[in-house]
């Protein structure tokens, strides 16, 4: 059975419809959405639409693993969707393709990618430094996808990043491990690009969870991490 | 009694100090997912350490957690203390449980889960603040001692003349900017700055003024 579950902060525009359309998605179980600190009718609006809402343990920005860790622990389905909350065209088919392959035994856990061009931090940080440490990950078209599915067995046995190095930490973890991955096309997801000013803490936080993970895999050592980590905010700033 | 801990964090370790300090005859468990770290701190307060996964219920059978008296869910995760409290309860039936929640909006869900009574330090923190400010209008928040000088927000009910005393500086501040003018209306915020021990005469002396 699966739980679905939805990271949210500020969401209130889409986050009903998109409560609902999980609910009535085949095999969905519960519904269920972390909110991290909404000032909006966010909460008000998922609890209508029938999910069960849970607080993120902490507050902090960006806090998107906490709230996955959170949704992860409290899920009770075997398999477990998490979608971002601001899709704007979300279907049932987008969770259905991102649960196939697990529920065929064919994956553990599944990549979801769709049908536009990768952001700018995939193509400007996280497929750079992937080529770089772990270029048998290159071929994931979107290695920084959100909308992911996997058995719950899997997510407890990796630790989350707090933050938005969550998604690639995951995958590069996962893929250390062994586990069967596979990436699925969700088809077109429609939602708001976040201005550029925005990215620099995103840019940030991948490039951490890559190089950190790189470090302890001995790819590269504790100087040139130091200097990697160091740098990397600051050369992001300069090229805005 | 018999008290089974979940979690080696923070809030376990303050939790700990209290039943070993008023039950000198209490048998402990502390369960944690790390065995280092269940067994330096079991060590510390002479319990029994066990680790393993949290979300398999053989970790608490070994625990024995059917006789336990009192468990409490004190990990950092919210959701897993959630869960945690609702298997102690409803699965094998502890007379008492506790949930700790570090989010002070998941106080509601975890007793509904199961919990007796809800550990929420931040939730008991604002409530304080909340009722000082409602009683007494004059919080202080620093101490001169954490600072190097006295630090109060002051809540106005009606309009009130200030007049400065030479051991305080007072900003008014209207709509987020510096007011021209010294009385303070509803909605106002006063910044009160002084140092020494004049401080709070200087403050009260203002108040009546």
């Amino acid at each position: 059975m699966i739980s679905v579950c939805f990271p949210a902060k500020n969401e209130e525009k889409f986050i009903e419809r998109n409560v609902k359309i999980a609910k009535r998605t085949q095999n969905v179980m519960e519904v269920i959405v972390i909110d991290g600190g909404s000032t909006d009718n966010t909460v008000k609006k998922a609890l209508k639409a029938g999910a069960h809402v849970v607080y993120q343990s902490n507050l902090k920005y960006p806090g998107k693993g906490i709230a996955m860790r959170d949704g992860v622990y409290y899920a009770r389905g075997s398999i477990i969707v998490f979608l971002d909350a601001d899709i704007k065209n979300l279907d049932s088919s987008m969770i259905l393709s991102l649960t196939k392959p697990i529920v065929n035994g064919e994956a553990d856990f599944v990549k979801g990618a769709f049908g536009r061009k990768a952001g700018r931090v995939t193509e400007l940080v996280a497929r750079p430094l992937l080529r770089m440490f772990y270029p048998e990950l290159i071929s994931f078209s979107q290695p920084l996808s959100g909308e992911i599915a996997g058995l719950k067995s899997v997510f407890l046995s990796v630790s989350f990043e707090d933050d938005w190095g969550v998604d690639i930490g995951i995958l590069i973890d996962l893929y250390k491990k062994g586990v069967k991955i596979v990436e699925v096309n969700i088809g077109f997801k429609d939602h708001d690009m976040k201005p550029l000013y925005l990215l620099t803490d995103m840019a940030y936080d991948v490039a951490k969870a890559i190089l950190t993970r790189a470090m302890i895999d001995g790819k590269i050592d504790r100087i040139g991490y130091d200097r990697y980590i160091k740098t990397i905010p600051e050369k992001i700033g300069e090229s805005k | 009694m018999r008290y089974i801990v979940v979690g080696g964090g923070h809030t376990s370790q303050f939790i700990l100090r209290t039943i070993v300090s008023s039950d000198k005859k209490a048998i402990i468990t502390i369960i944690e997912r790390s065995q280092e770290r269940a067994t330096v701190i079991a060590k510390q307060f002479n319990a029994e350490p066990l680790w393993g996964d949290l979300e398999n219920p053989k970790t608490f059978e070994k625990a024995n957690i059917s006789i336990c008296d009192v468990f409490v869910a004190s990990t950092e995760i919210d959701t897993l203390n959630i869960r945690l409290c609702e298997a102690a309860k409803r699965v094998y039936g502890v007379p008492f449980v506790i949930g700790v929640v570090n989010n002070p909006l998941n106080s509601e869900i975890i007793k509904k889960s199961g919990a007796d009574i809800v550990l929420d330090p931040i939730g008991l923190a604002l409530r304080v603040l909340e009722l000082k400010i409602r009683q007494h209008g004059c919080i202080p928040i620093l101490k001169e001692d954490e600072c190097g000088f006295n630090f109060s927000v002051l809540k106005f009910r009606s309009p009130t003349s200030i007049v400065e005393d030479e051991n305080i500086k007072v900003v008014l501040i209207r709509n987020g900017k510096p007011a021209d003018d010294n009385v303070v209306t509803k909605g106002d915020l006063l910044l009160v700055i002084g140092s020494g021990k004049e401080f709070s005469e200087a403050v009260k002396k203002m108040l009546k003024k």
